[in-house]
């Protein structure tokens, strides 16, 4: 390209790592009440892990880790200014690099990662916490996601393919691992992205009819395994709380855990530090996967439900703000990460209540996970980040609503 | 303007957020109370205070027997092996090498493993974490390419706890100090620890500035220090030790006491890590590791992982098989379901039980276990599931659930007709109603080999003794065994079936062992740690016998060198052993206690189990708090004592208290001072004061066992060396002074001892064999002939030679060799004449003799088992067992058995306490129920009322009049051992002697032996006492033997001072 093609254009393009990043950001354009609400959210984990590391010292343990935590979160914090920073077209450009990448190291938990209660889902980083590569492969997949559905608007039943095939692909990586929590969440996701992308309501309600009754055929003719079997079974009989009594010293333990912090906090919280699960500490991942229920039980029925409403404000602000991106892959993937937020949320939440099977999912910018808070962070900088631009971009549809 | 395509999204959120806000209002607020109760079951915790059982004193209020706070030794291990250096070394060492290293094998090498131990650094164990090699002293650990396979990260950081505990470093501490090892990674932890300021093991550490040097070597110190702390740890261990084997308490087989008490730790540890290891395989697989066969367990399916997650190698898993399968056999099965089981069906009252419920009850044990424990707790709790719907079995119906191969058509196939009562032709068989036990028949025809157990079943189900629960449990374990071993022999043909060479393409060990389904392994293991928590806490006995004081203050003084070693209060049921005795003086008498059995278990379980459901509450009604403390204070204990023999038995109603119950909120094995405590005091058991004299009592015992030998040439001198028998005094009122037997506890027997000699039993209440009380039932025969049949006292008998030689009347024998010749009533009785009483016996009515027998209490109780007037009913009074002989149990009672019955031989049988009372009742003229106890608590027991004798005043004086001359003349069968002057006072008696049976001695003679008594009451006049002496199986007659003992006893210093306490005028005896 010539100078002067340049100078027809307006401007020459960045070169180096210019093309990738980009400061110019206005202050103004940066929406604010996203990040006050993800502080708040971090600034509640920072309070609830101190208290569960004082709760610890109190009991004679020593299995939660303030600083620990506080050393993740200083690692976490570069990787929103990266998400931040990141041009959207270098980012649309390399999605499939990233996409790859993602599944890339998804391929190589199985030669690299390390096994912890019979998983294997962790390859161990000097940062001080191991990565877990399912964590950042939902994002590759909302980026793939974004730059694949931008260009078309799932009109058409074979423009469903490609899409379903680059979620399908990272699911089934993750199922093997095994991390069924992790796999559920990329269909909300992928459905909700779907649906930005101009997929009929309809479409997807099919879908998820399709899905259910997938699911409920698999289970009749017992072509889940055994184990799975049995903790949908649990998870059924769950719903009985004289059932989930009785089997709290079997399978249904963790749920019965859970369920009785949740359950003990009744209208107003036991206050901080104060309630069983951080007493008796038998609630397994209370500073991680199960960190809803404390929050429940610590903050009572008033503070469970400030909890929720802050956290469902979050992500659905996020969405707000991406319905009002011009830009059509940027507001893809803002939106896929603010459905990223609120389907772990829900998944989260609801199997802390009981209202979905025991699985192992963080609650991200809350839960101590490592890997999580990497990318909850990464996530929240590039919604942040390509939400607050307002780059000019040749697509067709750049500026339709 | 929120965008109209987000709206639908943002809808979806709302409504979400709705769902989820219901539901924390259905959990938080409707539900609160559930689930607060249940948090509260995880923090609160309640205890049952034990009462003091009552005492049991003599008359004089000396204490016979008592509950003594004494205490229990028991140990923790999780608490000893985080606390302990042994512990810490050999637990961080076997994480490290992944081999169980045993505490001896720490206790010898502790200095140089704990020195090798902390001389690690930080980035060793990072690296070991990683899967790089580790030197531990002359231990190599080799690097691994898999280091989460080999749990190398969890091996790490429970080594770093170890390390922590082993240099008393607090949580904060550590962390100070894996800050330190950021800075300088190639120190040592001890080292490091050294440099730490402000710890309990090194003080100060080193000052800002000071360098190693000039301190002097730090590390050299501080190591001291840690070494000086290893010896004094085992110092108090072996201190410890030493007290222990010095109370006798403990056995040892070689070595030191340190070694024997390291042992037991060693076992306790192996108890809780085999048990862990039951409980990961359970959850895993939802049955127990004993159901299946240690080599097949061991060798069928890849336990990898468990050894992994508890750092065992290959061999100690074996040696978990075994266990397993031993606890779970013997433990479980044989000692626990079984007798619960056919316990349970002897009970119940409702039926007869039927063949059904027998095989309801073994197919139970076999049935899938469930999380509700199956078919065996719904059995005992009355749900039972009935054999012929009892289509699963446990391991066969659970392989689908937790192995990874799936279950072939021709595995699904075989899995139904494994056991006799899965055969559908057996389940098909219908009995009827004329021969139900027939069905068992049928079940058991599958058993070539016990032909006879069918039948066997029939004979003791059902029958409620002792001998027949244990022969019905006997019969169903062997039962049990039959189908264990077809179920064995299933399981191994089903595993061949899935087997590698069966299956090539499925999932397994690379030497074909079957693998678990990764779900099942990953949550099993994510709750080992709490297993192991809970297993170790659990607090496990020492030993069996109470602790020394030195031992008990040892461990207190000392506490923080005994980490999970106390000596719990307890209490214990004592015998007071006064210094002149080297027993307990009333021990046959008195009876034991004893635990719980499983007859009352089973009774109490709807109890047992409302009472744990409501402790279970956190909030509860007031009805339910009543409800908790009613059931507190009745169900038992499991380690609660109750009364089983004798008196402890007989008033244990009187004896128990009530249990009291403290709960607590928070958790008090952390800190005491955040819970707070409800308390309901228990409430003790009173006391039962007896009637008995210790003094009186003990000169009873003292007379039976060591009597003395005169000089009498037809003195049975081999009854004097071994004697059996019973001495039997009552006051007038009825009271039971002493009442002693021999052999009794405490006697001594001799090896070769044969017959009654050999039977250390209370003879007073029971008669062991036929024992007629002979001529002492005489003056009974002639008091009441004197009333009721027109007896003329001056009526002369002739006692003269009789057809087949010797004397006596028609074909009864006197005991004098020539005749009494013609004697009258009186004569007859002072010379217990047998032709006299053959002849009145003669014209006795059969009906008389009932008659007269009940009148003076002979085939009644004697009253000594009777409740206190409060609390009448004897339904739940056990012990204090008193035979009740049947009397006159003859057919035909003709003219012979009459006249044997005048003479008390052959047809009556009466026991000591029975001859007194009747004496009692002879010499007062009223009949009086025996009184034992004489005070409960606060209350007196009253004396029970008295019955007047159906025999006129004068009647019963001529008899009373001829006893005092049996003693006092010369012509008396008592006077040479029992007149005035050798005793000091004058009694009035009567002799007796009954043929027992007869056999040849050493000579060859054919020798008749017998029992003796005497009978008769202090002062002859007036009496205030009664006495009974019983001598069994001697050869000579009373006159010869039992008089000497009746003497004996009545010249003991206690018994004379218990007369003179009761006004009886006492001279010096002449001798």
């Amino acid at each position: 390209m010539t100078d002067a093609f340049w100078s027809w254009k307006g401007h020459r393009p960045p070169s180096g790592w210019r093309s990738v990043f980009s400061s110019r950001i206005a202050l103004t354009s940066i929406d604010w009440p996203v990040l006050l609400l993800a502080a708040i959210l971090v600034g509640v984990s920072l309070v609830l892990i101190q208290t569960m590391e004082t709760s610890d010292l109190l009991f004679g343990r020593d299995e939660i880790s303030f600083r620990s935590h506080a050393k993740k979160l200083i690692v976490a914090v570069p990787f929103f200014f990266l998400g931040f920073f990141l041009r959207p077209r270098w980012l649309r450009r390399s999605a499939w690099l990233v996409y790859l990448l993602s599944l890339l190291l998804l391929t190589l938990v199985p030669l690299l990662g390390e096994e912890r209660n019979n998983a294997r889902r962790w390859i161990p980083l000097p940062l001080g916490f191991d990565l877990q590569p399912s964590e950042l492969a939902k994002l590759g997949l909302i980026v793939i996601l974004a730059h694949v559905l931008h260009r078309i608007r799932l009109d058409r039943p074979t423009q469903w393919f490609l899409p379903a095939l680059l979620a399908i692909v990272p699911m089934g990586l993750v199922v093997a691992q095994p991390d069924l929590g992790t796999a559920l969440t990329i269909v909300p996701v992928s459905l909700g992205m779907a649906y930005f992308a101009g997929a009929r309501a309809r479409a997807i309600g099919t879908l998820i009819l399709v899905g259910a009754l997938s699911a409920l055929f698999a289970y009749q003719l017992d072509w889940v395994q055994g184990y799975q079997k049995k903790r949908i079974d649990t998870w059924l009989g769950s719903f009985d709380n004289e059932v989930l009594i009785e089997g709290r010293n079997g399978s249904a333990f963790h749920t019965y855990q859970a369920r009785v912090a949740i359950g003990n906090g009744g209208l107003f919280g036991t206050g901080l530090g104060e309630g069983v699960a951080n007493s008796a500490g038998h609630l397994p991942e209370r500073d991680c996967d199960s960190i809803f229920a404390v929050i429940a039980e610590e903050g009572g029925f008033v503070g469970a439900v400030l909890f929720v409403l802050t956290y469902v404000a979050f992500g659905c602000l996020i969405l707000v703000v991406a319905g009002g991106v011009r830009e059509r892959f940027s507001r893809l993937v803002v939106g896929g990460v603010g459905l990223y937020f609120l389907s772990h949320f829900f998944i989260n939440a609801s199997v802390n209540l009981g209202l979905l099977p025991m699985t192992g999912l963080t609650l991200p910018l809350v839960s101590t996970g490592g890997s999580s808070l990497l990318a909850s962070f990464l996530a929240l900088g590039l919604a942040v980040g390509l939400a607050s631009r307002h780059e000019a971009t040749l697509d067709s549809d750049a500026f339709r609503a | 303007m929120i965008s109209r395509k987000v709206r639908p999204l943002l809808a979806v959120a709302g409504l979400g957020c709705v769902v989820l806000i219901a539901n924390l209002y259905r959990v938080q607020v409707h539900q609160h109370v559930v689930w607060a109760g249940e948090a509260s079951r995880l923090v609160h915790s309640g205890n049952i205070l034990p009462y003091r059982r009552g005492s049991i004193l003599d008359a004089s209020g000396q204490v016979l027997v008592r509950d003594k706070s004494t205490y229990s030794l028991s140990l923790s291990y999780r608490t000893f092996r985080r606390g302990h250096p042994l512990g810490q070394v050999a637990h961080a060492r076997s994480l490290l090498l992944r081999r169980a290293v045993s505490l001896q094998e720490a206790r010898y090498d502790l200095p140089r493993w704990t020195l090798e131990l902390l001389s690690l650094r930080p980035i060793d164990l990072d690296a070991f974490a990683e899967g790089a090699p580790l030197a531990l002293g002359s231990e190599r650990i080799p690097a691994t390419s898999k280091p989460q396979l080999e749990n190398r990260s969890r091996r790490a950081g429970d080594v770093r706890y170890y390390l922590r505990r082993m240099l008393l470093l607090d949580a904060r501490e550590w962390k100070r100090l894996e800050s330190a090892a950021a800075e300088s990674p190639q120190r040592s932890f001890l080292e490091l620890a050294v440099r730490l300021k402000d710890t309990e093991l090194f003080g100060a550490g080193l000052r800002d500035g000071e360098s190693v040097a000039a301190a002097g070597d730090p590390v050299e110190r501080g190591w001291r220090r840690i070494e000086h702390r290893l010896a004094r740890s085992i110092d108090y261990l072996a201190r410890f030790a030493a007290l222990l084997e010095r109370a006798e308490t403990r056995q040892r087989t070689t070595g030191t006491a340190l070694d024997g008490l390291v042992e037991e730790l060693e076992e306790t540890r192996r108890a809780v890590e085999d048990a862990t290891a039951s409980k990961l395989f359970a959850e895993a697989t939802g049955f127990a590791p004993g159901r299946i066969a240690p080599d097949t367990l061991a060798h069928a399916f890849d336990l990898g992982w468990i050894a992994r997650t508890l750092a065992w190698d290959e061999r100690r898993l074996e040696e978990w098989t075994v266990s397993a399968r031993t606890d779970w056999l013997s433990g479980w099965r044989d000692g626990y379901a079984l007798p619960r089981l056919f316990a349970q069906l002897r009970l119940d009252p409702a039926r007869d039980p039927q063949p059904d419920d027998v095989l309801d009850r073994i197919a139970a044990i076999f049935a899938p276990e469930g999380e509700d424990g199956g078919d065996v707790e719904r059995l005992l709790d009355n749900r039972p599931a009935p054999w012929r719907a009892s289509d699963r079995l446990a391991v066969l119906h659970d392989l689908q659930t937790f192995l990874e191969v799936p279950m072939t058509p021709e595995v699904r196939a075989r899995r139904g007709e494994v056991l006799a009562s899965q055969d559908p032709e057996v389940r098909a068989f219908q009995a009827g109603h004329r021969h139900p036990w027939a069905l068992l028949d049928r079940v058991l025809t599958v058993l070539p080999d016990e032909p006879e157990l069918g039948a066997a079943f029939r004979r003791h189900v059902g029958r409620g003794t002792r001998r027949d629960a244990e022969a019905l449990d006997a019969l169903a374990r062997r039962l049990a065994d039959d189908w264990e071993a077809r179920f064995q022999g299933e399981l191994a043909a089903v595993l061949a079936l899935l087997s590698k060479e069966a299956l090539p393409d499925t999932e397994r060990t690379a030497d074909g062992r079957l693998v678990f389904s990764s779900g099942v392994r990953e949550r099993a293991v994510e709750r080992a740690d709490f297993f192991l928590k809970d297993f170790g806490m659990r607090p496990r006995p020492l030993q069996q016998r109470p602790p020394d004081y030195e031992v008990v203050g040892l461990l207190t003084r000392f506490e923080a060198w005994y980490p999970g070693l106390r000596a719990l209060e307890v209490n214990q049921r004592v015998a007071t052993v006064f210094e002149e005795d080297d027993g307990p003086l009333f021990e046959g008498l008195i009876g034991h206690v004893g635990a719980v059995d499983v007859d009352d278990l089973l009774r109490q379980r709807p109890a047992a189990q409302r009472l744990e459901h409501l402790r279970g509450l956190a909030d509860r009604s007031s009805g339910e708090e009543h409800e908790l403390e009613g059931l507190v204070s009745t169900v038992l204990r499991s380690d609660e004592q109750q009364g089983v023999s004798g008196i402890e038995g007989f008033w244990d109603v009187e004896l128990r208290g009530e249990n009291g119950y403290r709960e607590r909120w928070g958790l008090q094995d952390v800190y005491e001072s955040r819970g707070h405590a409800s308390v309901n005091e228990p409430v003790d058991g009173q006391d039962v004061v007896l009637t008995m004299d210790l003094d009186v009592q003990r000169d009873a015992r003292d007379t039976l066992r060591h009597p003395e030998r005169v000089n009498d040439p037809d003195l049975d001198l081999e009854w004097f060396e071994e004697p059996v028998g019973a001495i039997v005094f009552l006051s007038v009122e009825g009271d039971v002074v002493a009442a002693a037997s021999e052999p009794g506890p405490g006697s001594v027997i001799a090896a070769d001892a044969s017959g009654q000699r050999g039977l250390a039993i209370e003879r007073t209440l029971r008669q062991p064999t036929f024992q007629p009380p002979g001529s002492v039932f005489k003056p009974f025969v002639a008091a009441w002939a004197l009333e009721h049949l027109g007896l003329d006292p001056e009526r002369r008998v002739f006692c003269g030679e009789i057809a087949r030689g010797g004397s006596g009347y028609k074909d009864v024998r006197c005991w004098k060799k020539f005749g009494h010749g013609e004697v009258n009533l009186k004569e007859a009785l002072i010379g217990s004449c047998n032709a006299y009483f053959a002849e009145l016996g003669e014209r006795y009515p059969v009906a008389s003799f009932y008659d007269l027998a009940y009148a003076f209490g002979f085939g009644e109780p004697t009253g000594v088992r009777t409740p206190p007037p409060w609390n009448p009913s004897t339904v739940r009074r056990g012990g204090l067992i008193e035979a009740v002989p049947a009397i006159f149990a003859v057919n035909p009672f003709g003219d012979f058995e009459r006249r044997l019955a005048g003479n008390g031989l052959a047809v009556i049988d009466a026991t000591p306490m029975q001859v007194a009372r009747a004496t009692l009742a002879l010499a007062t003229g009223e009949k009086r129920s025996c009184r034992l106890v004489s005070r409960i608590g606060e209350l007196d027991v009253p004396y029970p009322a008295a019955e007047p004798i159906p025999i006129a005043a004068g009647h019963l004086e001529r008899v009373c009049d001829a006893l005092r001359h049996v003693a006092a003349d010369r012509d008396g069968t008592a006077y040479k051992a029992l007149n005035e002057d050798q005793l000091g006072f004058a009694v009035a008696a009567k002799t007796g002697s009954a043929d027992l049976t007869s056999r040849r001695d050493g000579k060859g003679d054919l020798v008749v032996r017998k029992h003796t008594w005497v009978a008769g009451w202090v002062p002859a006049v007036d009496p205030v006492a009664v006495f009974v002496i019983f001598v069994h199986d001697t050869r000579t007659t009373s006159s010869h033997g039992a008089v000497y003992v009746a003497r004996q006893f009545l010249l003991q210093d206690a018994v004379r001072s218990w007369l003179g306490q009761r006004g009886v005028s006492l001279r010096e005896p002449s001798r």
